[in-house]
């Protein structure tokens, strides 16, 4: 386990999981805004490629009591990141201002450790050569390097916005660690249509995540890893919330929690 | 070793080396370890622009972005105020549909062994005129999309040719129409989802494919703000967990196709509160106890009940309805739907159903929306099945794929044999531009000057114009254009001398300016003004019993928007938004949950066959409870057999097995829900 390395701007994320229809258009955008390689069948999900997917939960009881919702999952953006302790070649690391957890794809070996340690499945082995058939390579976002196969790719929570967004406002003569809400988003969050994603610096009180995630609704998954995930998912459903780690029967929800592993500082 | 000797030995060494893989492989994995893959595209910087527009394919209004001159994707439009800048998972894919491998290149043409051959557009063009020429009047055009005012030059010309066969393809619209219009509204019926405070939808799934998703979606957001109270409640009678149940607030899950008697249910238990004095709709509300009404929808009384107190203590209640396949709502479940927001006072109120203002051709001869309703393609197609004697010399089909989209029970096969010849403009090579025998490439929507028409489903006159990003790809030209420069070759005046003074004409009749509306991508909206409201008649209601549904267990075909529609197959990047619950090893899952799967003795993941009067189609059964009693789901999008890689080899059509009925006294289709399910 890593060291909980904290940051001034933490970005993070609050999922309303009572507004996601799974509706996929935060998919679409997702893959398109990060030239991710169209598959022709990605209906084997241990062989295909998605840095933000779309679950379908259960409340696990039957018809008629049952519940369904729909829950997106882009990387966590871990406080302390399973994934960077691991890597025997520092592909993947923690220590830019922001708080992203980076993936360089021409450092990775695609020895895989990573995707092993990492309790959320965000990451992702690139099985196959990328391929743009025909015209399609046309539509490829200069922001993005493509990849090749044989690496381990995730969601950077769009990161070249927010380094276009720091030239944006130093250009204009601003604070680029002061940025405003509206002037870094992430692709998946302006794309649905519902609102259901927020998206901001965790720490800095005039970004709307920042009281949204003190909501007793708000939650984290396997918070008791202790690997403070930046993604926050908000319901006012039990159930939902229960989904979200493991808890023992007589255990309620939004209650402080053991971690397994203690924030080093 | 000898000189000789050597030599042979470096000659074998070589050749061996050469002919081994293990040479190759060698250089491969170098080039993998030291990161010098040549193999992977190189990206093109360049400066960015972003214009806004519209999505042809769903009408959402995008800004799309281009590097230098080449289009890159579609991002939601925050500016417009109609969708708020929210994107729907298949506009976001439109720039990957443009440069698709299945767009058409240049016109084809088939020749006698059934091949086609690619032909100079010159020599399309005169194929085009000479068989207009020689139809005679005998001509027919089928168009996919009700909400272009492109409709207008082709239906205009169809009739300055002699003909008035202009088909749109079978939608709820149609249905809306005729039911809105027999009972005496006077133009088209809208529905005002922004001002109502509770919107209770009968089988509608308004959040993912009926009426305008976008906009629908931004008005959930709008009263759904994240810690705060919503300002909106939503009753939703689906029999799946979809889209819009996860977010209502009421589910009250009834069986298909017994929409018109929960309908019914739900107008007498208004009734038997007292809410209407009006004679024709007491009338109306004793066709069936409340009993038998749970006991047809598979539903309890305490349910209809707890319903209508909901409906009764909002203030600008809603209703509407509409099926998960937004084909199959019956005029018979439209009428009860418009009678009972009458009898709820919520005719031309905020939040109700409006009388919108059904819009006028732009064109001398073109023709109007309810005329062109006032055919339909399905019965067009069994008349010429039945006597080949009715089919027209010539058919024109624009952007549709019927021979994909309707069901078997359509005979559009055999119909489309009968025909002497068919020409197809399409974007993308279809399953209906196989059986075609002219083919041209149509320009996309981001390539073309077209328009979204205030789309079914809207509670206001709303309109947004479609202008061409980039120059078309390949040599696919703008079908309007086309129909336009061959109308003057045929010597027709159509009154028009391009589609951008189409539009203009449009902007007029609007009271808008073109320029200043083409410039700033908006969507133009007309709110109602509370005019009159129609007198409303409820004759064609009586004496309407409906019929319990004839089997015992109902198919449901739902969509996935994200994966694409008949006319484009299915979009690359939405492969990752098919799930394993929709197909798995090649095989369309049917979704059943576990009473259901015992009932039918079926086990999760277990083939099996979906078994209609068309057939039967294979299936793998996947338990999920979300899903009511004798109700199997099963995805409509997949089974494709044209277009790409990225459409084909999935699983099998099942819109192809849906059955089709003909409603009585409308004579329009109504899709059915019968199935039966047997082991694999």
């Amino acid at each position: 386990m890593s060291h909980f390395k904290d940051f001034t701007i933490r970005f993070g994320m609050v999922i309303d999981l009572d507004k996601c229809t799974g509706c996929g258009a935060c998919m679409m955008s997702c893959q398109a805004e990060n030239n991710v390689a169209p598959q022709e069948d990605a209906t084997n999900k241990l062989r295909s490629m998605t840095w933000l997917n779309i679950y379908r939960l259960s409340n696990g009881k039957a018809f008629p009591e049952h519940e369904t919702v729909f829950l997106p999952r882009p990387c966590m953006q871990c406080g302390n990141p399973t994934c960077v302790t691991v890597c025997p070649v520092v592909a993947t690391e923690k220590n830019e201002e922001g708080g992203i957890v980076s993936q360089v794809t021409p450092r990775c070996i695609g020895c895989r450790y990573c995707m092993a340690s990492c309790p959320y499945h965000a990451r992702y082995f690139n099985w196959f050569d990328p391929y743009w058939p025909g015209d399609l390579k046309e539509a490829l976002s200069p922001d993005v390097s493509t990849r090749p196969r044989g690496v381990v790719e995730k969601c950077t929570f769009c990161h070249h916005r927010y380094m276009q967004a720091k030239d944006k406002a130093i250009a204009n003569g601003e604070d680029p660690f002061d940025l405003p809400e509206e002037a870094y988003q992430t692709a998946c969050t302006e794309a649905c249509p519902n609102g259901a994603i927020t998206f901001g610096d965790l720490n800095n009180e005039a970004h709307k995540v920042h009281e949204l995630k003190q909501s007793p609704y708000a939650f984290r998954l396997l918070e008791r890893l202790g690997t403070e995930p930046q993604v926050y998912y908000y319901s006012k459903r039990e159930w939902v919330r229960r989904l979200g780690d493991n808890y023992l029967e007589n255990e309620e929800t939004g209650k402080p929690l053991n971690t397994l592993f203690k924030k080093a500082h | 070793m000898q000189r000789r000797g050597f030599l042979k030995f470096a000659l074998g060494g070589t050749v061996g080396l050469v002919a081994s893989p293990a040479i190759w492989t060698t250089l491969y994995d170098l080039a993998y370890w030291t990161q010098n893959w040549g193999w992977i595209p190189r990206l093109e910087k360049g400066e960015n622009h972003f214009i806004p527009t519209v999505s042809k394919l769903d009408g959402t209004p995008i800004t799309v972005r281009l590097v230098d001159n080449r289009v890159i994707r579609p991002l939601g439009n925050k500016e417009n105020t109609y969708s708020k800048g929210g994107l729907t998972p298949l506009a976001a894919s439109e720039a990957q549909l443009m440069y698709s491998e299945s767009r058409i290149k240049r016109p084809l043409l088939k020749g006698p062994d059934g091949g086609y051959t690619f032909i100079s557009w010159e020599k399309a063009e005169q194929i085009l005129k000479e068989r207009t020429e020689q139809a005679n009047g005998s001509l027919a055009f089928l168009n996919a999309d009700s909400t272009s005012s492109l409709n207008d030059i082709f239906s205009a010309f169809l009739a300055k040719n002699g003909s008035n066969q202009y088909y749109l393809m079978p939608s709820e619209e149609q249905t809306a129409i005729y039911a809105w219009l027999a009972m005496g509204g006077t133009g088209r019926i809208g529905y005002d989802l922004k001002n109502s405070d509770f919107i209770l939808s009968v089988g509608a799934n308004f959040m993912d494919s009926w009426g305008t998703v976008v906009h629908n979606r931004a008005i959930f957001n709008e009263t759904h703000q994240i810690e705060e109270e919503a300002s909106l409640k939503i009753a939703y009678t689906g029999a799946m967990q979809d889209s819009t149940q996860v977010i209502s607030d009421l589910w009250i899950p009834i069986k298909p196709s017994t929409e018109e008697i929960f309908l019914h249910g739900i107008l007498g238990e208004l009734i038997r509160r007292g809410i209407t004095s009006d004679v024709t709709l007491l009338g109306l509300g004793n066709q069936y106890t409340l009993d038998d009404v749970a006991k047809y929808c598979g539903t309890d009384t305490q349910k209809i009940k707890t319903l209508v107190d909901e409906l009764l203590k909002a203030s600008r209640p809603l209703v509407l309805t509409g099926a998960t396949l937004g084909q199959t709502s019956s005029t018979t479940s439209i009428m009860l739907t418009i009678a009972i927001n009458y009898a709820l006072g919520r005719i031309n109120q905020d939040g109700s159903i409006i009388n919108l203002p059904m819009q006028d051709p732009l064109l001398p001869q073109a023709q109007h929306l309810a005329e062109i309703y006032s055919r339909n393609f399905v019965s067009f197609c069994q008349n010429i099945t039945a006597d080949d004697h009715n089919a027209p010399k010539l058919l024109f089909i624009n952007e549709a794929n019927p021979v994909y989209a309707l069901s078997k029970d359509a005979q559009v096969e055999q119909a489309l044999k009968n025909i002497d010849y068919k020409i197809m403009f399409a974007t993308h090579w279809s399953e209906t531009c196989a059986v075609c025998d002219l083919v041209l490439p149509a320009a996309c929507g981001l390539e073309r000057f077209d328009d979204v028409y205030t789309p079914y489903g809207s509670g206001s006159i709303n309109w947004t114009i479609a202008k061409p990003i980039t120059n078309p790809l390949f040599e696919a030209r703008p079908v309007g254009e086309l129909f336009i420069a061959l109308a003057e070759e045929l010597g027709i005046n159509l009154g028009i001398k391009d589609v951008p003074n189409l539009l203009q004409k449009r902007a007029a009749s609007l009271g808008i300016d073109f320029k200043k509306q083409l410039e700033s991508g908006d969507t133009f909206v007309k709110e109602h003004d509370n005019i009159t409201i129609p007198m409303i008649s409820f004759m064609p209601l009586l004496n309407k019993r409906s019929t319990p549904p004839r089997t015992d267990i109902a198919l449901l075909t739902y969509i996935n928007s994200a994966a694409g529609n008949p006319s484009v197959g299915i979009p690359p990047y939405a492969n990752r938004a098919i799930t394993a619950y929709q197909l798995q090893d090649g095989l369309a899952i049917a979704q059943m949950n576990k009473t259901t799967a015992d009932k039918l003795n079926l086990k999760n993941q277990e083939k099996a066959f979906i078994e209609t009067r068309n057939g039967k189609m294979p299936v793998q059964v996947k338990v999920f409870e979300g899903i009511m009693n004798d109700v199997v789901a099963v995805m409509a999008g997949l089974g494709h057999t044209e277009f790409d890689r990225f459409s084909t080899n999935k699983g099998n059509n099942i819109l192809q097995f849906t059955e089709i009925e003909m409603e009585a006294g409308s004579d329009l289709p109504i899709w059915t829900h019968a199935c039966n399910v047997v082991k694999g």
